[in-house]
């Protein structure tokens, strides 16, 4: 087994072999990572191809700080939010629905209760402003100014679309644990 | 007993580490855009578009300046193909033969002559290692051979393996090898594969029935207790693939369970509770008291199968009995049983009975053993003898027939030394309690000779 540091070493001489273990050992969790802020797994194969380009050509900008694997997460969010920019040009606030803002009952969950699957599928049904802003604060625990700086919103913007997000997937999962709604 | 979690814990259990296999042509996709960056971008250590250019200049050059030697122009052209390679450039590729070929040398040499394990062609290769359970076979072959030819001619491998480890092998050597996380244990028994494969782009995992699994360390939980094979067949870049396999071995667990018997309460000795053992596939039992936080409480204990617990142990609060069931292999399950509360001290009272059946060969005299449950004689039942007390038992038509100041002297079912007539007969209580608190019970019995109908 490769380390990551001879991998590490390998990518910035621009070593192929290096580059290919790198691949091999983390396209699965990135693709992971890239597969909740697309809309499905094409668009997620995408944002993974563009993203390892990224860290390829920039491989020598990575200063140790921190794990290798959170910073080449950090550029697969980035690039999934390029993307999102990309495509949807811009219209954040437009796919979100009116939700109160009543304060809304902290719901508990077991561990049991839903597959990674079908939390993907709820997720993946979630307006798109509120998945991002979910996403990147409960997923990569970004703070709500550095979200407001990746989207260009206001920092209260962010938080206010968390609550709702939150309180919007919860409704869904009560739901879909009470068998009300089937997730396709 | 499960955690309890909020949206965000759940969220990030489930989806934190998920990982998705991307499809084959992505990594060749990436590749071909990398290097086409590269070289469009100026980097004065690597060969890109500027260095190119830069060479067809001097070439076009001296091309111009020595056209009429054509000598020179070809050492010069053998000097740029001899500059520095291109990064791209990549270790030839080898062929599979070439690379099945080379590890068992290279092993050979690293042993230090160590011929034990040769690259003799055999249907399978058997290593016993240090855990006795983990029977691991190893073997190698070429994916387009394997097709071609009969499987008894596949070239097979030893493991190059020393002290538990493996020797990274000649670039492009497919070598497939894994360790666990265990490879026995109690079920159900989750077990982390940890890929240890050299020069592979894929690996599928076939463990017990369940269908093929990819990834790189995936995760197991075999819940059928006996034999599990488990294998890895790793894909190298010529499309060659070679597996390796490891048994893991369940062991079945044990079902503790028992239920708790009150001993008869107020009769002779202390209360007990008899523990009554319905395991099933164990071996050796341990049973404790659990106070009501179910922390276990000392005093008492016991391996015995069905074992008595004095109620002493547990003086008017509740508690638990656990039993843990362990079998021959060393799993085991735990029962957990709450113990019946004890009933609360009731104020001192008589009890008396609705019907008696008098000895019918003659009068008794009355006198009766407490602990004697026979009903030939009319008494009251009682736990505390009161300080005072008196029964009076009248007939229909108002006749004193029995009257007494001593509670161990029931009616005998005589009046004058005669049978009483069968029917029912009023009887009055009356005393005072050792706490001077006074009584008065009346109520009626029906006198029933048993050789009368």
């Amino acid at each position: 087994m490769t380390g990551d540091k001879e991998i590490l070493a390998g990518c910035i001489k621009g070593r192929q072999d290096a580059q290919r273990k790198l691949f091999d050992k983390y396209s699965r969790l990135l693709l992971g990572v890239c597969n909740r802020y697309a809309q499905n797994l094409e668009e997620a194969e995408d944002i993974l191809q563009d993203g390892f380009v990224k860290i390829f050509l920039n491989i020598k900008d990575f200063k140790g700080e921190g794990s290798l694997v959170a910073w080449m997460r950090k550029i697969m969010v980035n690039t999934a939010i390029t993307n999102y920019h990309k495509m949807r040009k811009h219209r954040y606030h437009d796919d979100l629905e009116e939700v109160s803002e009543l304060k809304f009952e902290d719901h508990s969950w077991g561990e049991a209760d839903f597959t990674g699957e079908e939390l993907l599928k709820v997720i993946r049904q979630m307006p798109e402003g509120y998945r991002l802003v979910f996403g990147l604060y409960a997923l990569e625990g970004f703070k709500h100014r550095e979200i407001a700086e990746i989207l260009a919103i206001d920092e209260n913007t962010s938080k206010s679309q968390y609550s709702r997000a939150r309180r919007w997937l919860q409704e869904k999962l009560i739901k879909l644990k009470d068998g009300e709604e089937i997730v396709r | 007993m499960s955690e309890r979690m909020n949206i965000e814990q759940l969220v990030r259990s489930k989806l934190e580490g998920q990982e998705i296999t991307p499809s084959p042509g992505t990594w060749k996709r990436i590749q071909r855009r990398v290097r086409w960056k590269q070289f469009m971008r100026f980097d004065p250590g690597k060969f890109n578009i500027f260095y190119a250019a830069g060479v067809l200049v001097t070439a076009a050059g001296l091309i111009a300046l020595f056209q009429s030697d054509p000598e020179t122009v070809r050492t010069e052209d053998r000097s740029r193909r001899q500059g520095p390679a291109p990064s791209e450039m990549i270790t030839p590729v080898q062929t599979d033969r070439e690379a099945a070929d080379k590890v068992p040398l290279t092993g050979e040499t690293e042993r230090g002559g160590d011929t034990a394990r040769k690259n003799v062609p055999a249907k399978e290769e058997v290593i016993v290692t240090g855990d006795e359970s983990a029977r691991e076979i190893r073997e190698q072959s070429s994916g387009n051979a394997a097709t071609e030819k009969p499987p008894a001619e596949v070239t097979r491998e030893t493991a190059v393996r020393e002290e538990g480890t493996v020797r990274e092998p000649a670039y492009n050597t497919l070598v497939a090898y894994f360790t666990s996380s265990a490879t026995s244990g109690c079920a159900p028994l989750k077990v982390r594969f940890f890929n240890q494969s050299a020069n592979h782009l894929s690996t599928t995992w076939i463990m017990g029935t369940s269908t093929p699994v990819t990834g790189e360390n995936p995760a197991y939980t075999f819940t059928e207790p006996g034999r599990h094979h488990v294998t890895m067949t790793a894909m190298g870049e010529g499309g060659q693939t070679a597996s390796f396999s490891q048994v893991i071995e369940v062991y079945p667990v044990p079902v503790a369970d028992f239920i708790i018997e009150e001993g008869l309460p107020g009769s002779d000795g202390p209360q007990t509770y008899d523990l009554i053992n319905c395991s099933t596939g164990a071996v050796s039992y341990k049973w404790q008291v659990l106070g009501e936080n179910k922390n276990p409480l000392e005093g008492w204990a016991s391996d015995a199968f069905h074992p008595s617990l004095p109620a002493g142990v547990l003086p008017g609060q509740p508690g638990f009995i656990r039993l843990v069931a362990t079998n021959e292999h060393g799993c085991s399950q735990a029962a957990v049983r709450e113990l019946p509360q004890p009933p609360l001290p009731a104020g001192p009272q008589l009890r008396f009975p609705t019907a008696f059946s008098p000895n019918t060969a003659g009068p008794t005299g009355g006198l009766y053993s407490p602990h004697e449950k026979r009903n030939d004689v009319f008494h009251p039942v009682f736990d505390t003898e009161p300080l005072d007390y008196r029964l009076r038992i009248y007939s229909r038509r108002g006749v004193l027939v029995f009257e007494t100041q001593d509670i161990y002297r029931g009616w005998d079912g005589y009046y004058l030394q005669d049978r009483a007539a069968a029917g029912v007969y009023v009887w009055m209580a009356d005393g005072k309690w050792l706490n001077g608190e006074e009584f008065l019970l009346q109520g009626d019995v029906t006198l029933i000779w048993s050789d009368q109908r």
